[in-house]
């Protein structure tokens, strides 16, 4: 640059040299006197003229250029060689100075770079030179001819492309990308960025030394990419490839390289620039995607769940696999399509009325059992989880999971056919019980109204004794039948839960009994009920429990006792009821205690009843979920001891 | 109450004549009654009322209603009597009588405005003695 200058300077120089001997010639030329103005100003090039032996006080011949170099007005200003020094910036002044006067003296010429201070106070770098004409017959040197040229706008262009190409520099060497060129004649490494080490792990310097250092560290599977893109490339495509490659750490790497071949002009790849960058990180990213997206669709296609999606027309963008599976409907059949077509008609009321709440609670899953049509027209049952996601990008429109229920419906359905057959024929059962327990009961009603009234009639001692007997009997078949009723109400009937009141119960209780026979009349009952907080259970069962002990009670009480009584006591709690039924009777002996509540199972023959009354007893108090405990000794009394649970919290 | 005359006129509405007989047998002694009016269905003791609308001294003061019976049962009477008019209802009282132990026959007969007691066969003279009260 600093030649090209100088060389310019040469050559204005002699045409200057040219212009100004014409202008002595004819200095009246105007117009190549223009020309020679503009030209100097073009160039920002003033020159003056000084006679040689030099006086430095004489004004010199100036250029309007060089007015205006140094900031005066053009021929205003007396300019002589002094003037030309002082404007020398103070710093450069002696050095000036002393090497212009150097070469004037000994007859050379000059080129002296160096700063100005303008008449307006402006710095200025210029190139001063000087050429001394020689005569030609004396050889003695006539004329000092010198220029200034003006490089400060040259010199501000140039900082600032240094400035700019320092920047470049450091960005080409921060920057992760390779960036190199390939001499492909020769198979020459021309430049690569310092990148590469990092991307590499190899300095520039391995890669210009092994020039297939490139090929070598690249995975020996992958390289397969190398060869495909080969041929594009020689033809002149631009290349975008992946591969891995072996780092100098030993770790595995992907690049991604964007190759630009130039081709000569026969078609002949002579050339290849390139970007290589690690894309490492982002392939991981990619691979971890891909291996989630293909774990998901995996797990959709292989869930025995049906999903689909549906836009905001409630027409179908996706279907699984899995879909078609389950309602032998292939995808393109479903795609596009309108998902109600596909419900059965009765449901889509329900699927409608959940339409408000799937709108108010995005990315919430509605629940709803529907049918939906399959392949062969007809339908099976799904339960189906309905999720708005029109929000989520990825999806924007309705997810719904359909999982096949239609065995478990059909068997729900089954059971509930069963179960309401179940149900008839129990309720006809219970009736029928009913009803033939009051045929037999009511003729035997009548036999026993007879018989009181025959025994009210008679006076015959014999007479009266045998109605007794028919009495007794008569009045045991009753009881047996009301037994054989009881157990069957427990056995059957449904727990009915309701707030008992005791002392209405152990009312009819004592009503009950009352037409027990006379002389058994006897015995007191004691009733003494501790029932401050609601117990609530089943009323005809409690009955049951009560009639029955309280009945045995009465029926084996101790003839011998002068105050024969059964006490009936009745506590109850938040969580239970305890009945207790103890009597003052004939007792039970030990080794009877685990059998009395056999079925069917009589102590003694003393024993009048059917058998089945403790039986029942521990029946219902099971079907209750209670327990009973029993204590008694003979000649001393019986005590049966109730737990049953209070379902007031139930 | 052995020597009065307790009500004027009872009526006894059941299928089954021997109950038929000792209710009578029974009220006579018992002197329930002067006049025991024992009919065998429900459709001839609704004729009764009916036919007797004008004779209010016919009337019987108590019926004595069996529950099973044929073609009419105890509840079918009671579903007609209620369309009876206010006459007839005013001057009876219904009685119900049976040897059914079905829980909902017993609730159901008391929940009629009619009926006001609930007697379980048989029908004895103990039994009679409590239902004076109503007289």
């Amino acid at each position: 640059m600093e030649n090209r200058i100088n060389s310019n300077i040469g050559s204005s120089q002699r045409v200057q040299n040219e212009l100004i001997e014409n202008i002595l010639e004819d200095n009246k030329s105007d117009q190549l006197y223009f020309q020679f103005n503009t030209s100097q100003s073009k160039a920002h090039i003033g020159t003056w003229r000084a006679d040689l032996p030099l006086d430095e006080n004489i004004s010199l011949f100036c250029s309007d250029e060089l007015y205006r170099i140094l900031g005066f007005d053009p021929g205003k200003t007396v300019t002589s060689f002094n003037t030309l020094l002082e404007v020398v910036h103070p710093d450069d002044r002696l050095l000036v100075n002393e090497r212009m006067y150097s070469h004037i003296k000994a007859g050379n010429n000059y080129e002296i770079p160096h700063r100005i201070i303008t008449v307006d106070g402006i710095e200025k770098v210029v190139i001063s030179s000087g050429e001394i004409i020689f005569d030609e017959i004396t050889k003695e040197p006539l004329i000092l001819i010198g220029a200034i040229l003006d490089i400060t706008d040259r010199r501000r262009v140039k900082e600032a492309l240094e400035k700019s190409n320092g920047e470049l520099q450091l960005l080409f060497e921060r920057i992760d990308e390779v960036f190199y060129s390939v001499d492909m004649e020769r198979y020459v490494l021309l430049q690569m960025s310092a990148a590469c080490e990092k991307v590499y792990g190899y300095t520039v310097a391995d890669h210009m030394q092994n020039p297939n250092l490139w090929l070598d560290i690249i995975l020996k599977e992958d390289r397969n990419i190398i060869y495909e893109n080969d041929v594009p490339l020689r033809k002149g495509e631009n290349i975008v490839q992946e591969y891995r490659i072996r780092h100098k750490n030993g770790s595995i790497r992907w690049l991604q390289t964007k190759l630009t071949p130039t081709l000569n002009e026969n078609g002949k790849l002579i050339r290849i620039d390139g970007v290589n960058s690690d894309i490492t990180k982002r392939k991981d990213v990619e691979i971890a995607l891909k291996e989630s997206e293909i774990k998901l669709r995996y797990l959709i296609e292989n869930s025995s769940d049906g999903i689909a999606i549906t836009n905001e027309h409630h027409e179908f963008t996706f279907i699984s696999d899995s879909m078609t599976q389950i309602t032998g409907i292939p995808q393109d059949e479903l795609l596009g399509r309108n998902i109600f077509s596909f419900f059965h008609s009765d449901d889509l009321m329900i699927i409608q009325s959940l339409s408000k709440t799937l709108f108010e609670t995005p990315g919430k899953p509605v629940v709803f059992l529907c049918r939906f049509r399959n392949k062969m027209g007809g339908y099976k049952w799904f339960e189906c989880y309905l999720n708005n996601l029109l929000h989520e990008p990825a999806i924007k429109g309705f997810v719904t999971n359909f999982h096949d229920i239609t065995e478990r419906k059909n068997q729900e359905d089954a059971l509930k056919v069963r179960n309401e057959e179940l149900k008839k024929s129990n309720n006809e059962l219970d009736r029928f019980v009913y009803s033939v327990s009051h045929d037999l009961r009511a003729p035997l009603a009548s036999i026993m109204g007879a018989i009181e009234f025959t025994e009210t009639e008679s006076t015959l001692v014999e007479i009266k004794e045998n109605l007794s007997m028919m009495k007794d009997s008569a009045r045991k078949l009753d009881s047996f039948i009301l037994d054989i009723l009881d157990y069957s109400r427990n056995s059957r009937m449904d727990i009915r839960r309701e707030v008992i009141n005791f002392k209405e119960l152990l009312n009819d209780v004592r009503n009950n009994l009352k037409y027990m026979s006379s002389d058994k009349s006897s015995v007191e009952i004691r009733i003494n009920i501790e029932n401050e907080i609601p117990f609530i259970s089943d009323k005809s069962r409690i009955s049951i429990i009560l009639n029955n002990l309280v009945s045995n009670a009465i029926r084996y009480h101790d003839p011998a006792q002068v105050n024969p009584y059964v006490d009936i006591t009745i506590k109850t709690n938040k969580t239970h009821a305890n009945l207790v039924v103890s009597d003052n009777g004939i007792g039970i002996n030990e080794k009877y205690h685990q059998s009395i509540f056999n079925m069917f199972y009589r102590v003694s023959k003393r024993s009048e009843g059917s058998g089945l009354g403790l039986y029942i007893v521990k029946e219902t108090i099971e079907k209750l979920q209670g327990s009973i405990l029993l204590e008694s000794e003979p000649g001393i009394g019986t005590k049966f001891s109730i737990s049953l649970a209070n379902s007031l919290e139930i | 109450m052995e020597n009065t005359i307790n009500y004027n006129c009872v009526m006894v509405v059941d299928d089954s004549l021997i109950d038929r007989i000792m209710a009578q047998k029974i009220m006579r002694k018992t002197q329930f009654s002067n006049e025991v009016l024992t009919i065998e269905s429900a459709r001839e003791a609704l004729d009764y009322l009916k036919s007797h609308l004008n004779f209010p001294e016919k009337l019987p003061e108590l019926i004595f209603l069996d529950i099973n019976m044929p073609e009419m049962n105890g509840f079918d009477f009671l579903n007609e009597y209620n369309d009876l008019p206010e006459v007839i209802k005013r001057k009876c009282i219904i009685v119900m009588l049976s040897s059914s132990l079905h829980p909902e026959d017993h609730q159901r007969a008391l929940t009629s405005p009619f009926v006001c007691e609930f007697v379980s066969k048989p029908l004895n003279a103990a039994k009679l003695k409590e239902l004076l009260v109503l007289h």
